[in-house]
């Protein structure tokens, strides 16, 4: 808005303020007005006569005298005048004092209606004037918003023309192609979704190998697999304190999983969804057990090599793990037999971790297990396997936890 | 042989533009004039109302005077008061008349802006192509 709007609407603000402030001063001369006359009213018929001073023209009075005190003419309004006693005459000046109070009371409120408007009017001022405020305005033409709009429909109705032409020709030639398409994508994500499940497999037992340097068997059908050998290998020698810390055959298998799941996510990204469920279960599982682990591997470091060999299949690893602690063979389990695991077999496993973890485990030592893991690994994807999980495993701990209170 | 065409536009575009504005003006003359007649009503009314009700707390054999001109006459006071009364009842008619009135002056000054916009887009236009015109 320009500059010199603005200063007229305040200006015819202030122009309101002014007329109010006026009947304000207006009504309170009637008020003290009315006050004076009851006053007088009151106090006239005290006496029969009074002795005054008349005012004679605008310059001079006459000594008179004031006879018939209890004789009042009002004016009550439109020239009617009433004959009244004194104290009647009062009575009206009352009301007529109520009436001029009731108005006062409006007067103010307007007042206070229209302050507050001339406040932010020069508030709009100043703030127009010191700083450069750019008002956007835009020229509005009726004719030329109808010529727009003949035009917009006209562009609508070619696109719509245009659009409807290819997919027109799409139906005519190629809902056989179309179908053929389909057809070869699902074709391709089954082979997709089947190589994934083979890597997986011979990843797992590729490492498995590789570590425990024997697994004979499992070698012929990992070797042509070598990229992903390859791959793993890389991640080894990106965490090398891993592998020293967990040489024992079980943290192995571990750490083995680890890198599985790593390249898992590496690999498939968005699709494959059962293995990817059954790799976050494994990785939690290894995250819970592993200061036990630890613990464990400072122990039983020499030992590796004499058990390792031993470990060739998922049996020969659970044989293990019922004869060592508990914590241990739940995560020998899930490493060796990822694939076969079903939906049922991760409850089953959650079931003993649970009790294992109430029994020998304190929280404090998980948490830290926990996080450290975490920062090792692919930070982002790991972490949100690791929210996943926890939520199962709450729900047991909270069944568990309710049925023991109960 | 262009520019004494838009010449004579122009030329009759202001006059029809001079029009309209005089028109413009009585209306808004009007309009105040109304208002004001509609303010003293309102004046005139909240005063009749008040003596009707100081009449109506008079007892019967209250004295009541009209003053007219010079002189007070002393009236009834049944009379007194039908004579405010039907004073009321003019008044009120009298609102709603000027009501009435300022509604139409209303409704004709938003015409005669529109109008007069109108007129004034036209004018600009004409003087831009004599303008245009000129300079060639």
């Amino acid at each position: 808005m320009e500059p010199h709007k603005l200063a007229r609407l305040k200006y015819q603000q202030e122009g309101a303020v002014k007329e109010t402030d006026e009947k304000i001063q207006q009504w309170e001369k009637f008020r003290s007005d009315y006050v004076a006359v009851r006053k007088l009213l009151n106090t006239l018929p005290d006496k029969i006569t009074h002795d005054i001073m008349v005012p004679f023209g605008s310059l001079a009075f006459m000594p008179g005298r004031l006879v018939h005190t209890n004789e009042i003419l009002v004016l009550l309004g439109d020239n009617w005048f009433v004959e009244r006693s004194a104290k009647q005459a009062a009575e009206i000046a009352e009301r007529r004092l109520k009436e001029t109070e009731e108005q006062l009371r409006k007067l103010g409120m307007q007042r206070k209606l229209i302050e507050p408007q001339i406040e932010f009017t020069s508030q709009f001022q100043t703030v127009a004037e010191e700083t450069d405020v750019v008002d956007i305005q835009e020229d509005y033409d009726s004719d030329k918003e109808r010529e727009w709009k003949a035009k917009h429909r006209e562009n609508v109705r070619k696109y719509r023309k245009k659009s409807q032409e290819p997919e027109a020709a799409n139906q005519n030639t190629g809902t056989n192609g179309r179908l053929a398409n389909d057809a070869e994508l699902w074709a391709r994500l089954d082979e997709l979704e089947r190589i994934e499940a083979e890597k997986n497999e011979l990843t797992n037992l590729g490492l498995d190998e590789e570590k425990l340097s024997s697994a004979g068997e499992s070698l012929s059908l990992s070797t042509p697999k070598s990229t992903g050998n390859e791959k793993r290998v890389h991640w080894e020698n990106q965490s090398p304190p891993d592998e020293e810390e967990e040489e024992e055959e079980e943290s192995d298998s571990l750490d083995s999983d680890d890198d599985t799941n790593d390249e898992k996510d590496e690999g498939i990204n968005s699709d494959a969804s059962s293995s990817v469920r059954i790799s976050k279960t494994i990785l939690f599982t290894h995250s819970k057990v592993q200061p036990e682990t630890n613990e464990a591997s400072l122990q039983n470091n020499p030992d590796l090599p004499q058990e390792g060999p031993t470990i060739q299949t998922p049996a020969d690893i659970i044989r293990l793990v019922t004869v060592a602690n508990v914590p241990k063979s739940i995560l020998k389990n899930r490493d060796t037999i990822p694939v076969n695991l079903e939906a049922a077999a991760p409850v089953y496993v959650e079931n003993n971790l649970v009790k294992a973890t109430e029994k020998d485990s304190t929280p404090a030592s998980t948490v830290t297990a926990f996080s450290g893991k975490v920062m090792e690994k692919e930070p982002a994807v790991q972490d949100l396997d690791v929210d996943a999980k926890p939520k199962k495993m709450s729900k047991f701990r909270a069944q568990r936890q309710s049925q023991a209170r109960r | 042989m262009s520019s004494v065409h838009a010449m004579q536009q122009k030329e009759t575009l202001q006059k029809r533009l001079q029009h309209e504005l005089e028109q413009y003006q009585k209306t808004q003359k009007d309009y105040q004039k109304y208002i004001n007649g509609r303010q003293q009503l309102d004046a005139q009314l909240s005063e009749n109302t008040l003596v009707m009700d100081e009449l109506g707390r008079l007892e019967t054999a209250a004295n009541v005077y009209k003053m007219i001109g010079p002189v007070l006459v002393k009236q009834d006071l049944d009379e007194a008061k039908q004579n405010v009364q039907k004073r009321i009842d003019y008044i009120n008619g009298e609102l709603k008349r000027h009501d009435g009135l300022l509604q139409n002056l209303e409704k004709k000054q938003d015409e005669h802006k529109e109008t007069l916009a109108n007129l004034q887009k036209h004018y600009q236009q004409a003087q831009q192509a004599q303008a245009k015109v000129n300079s060639r």
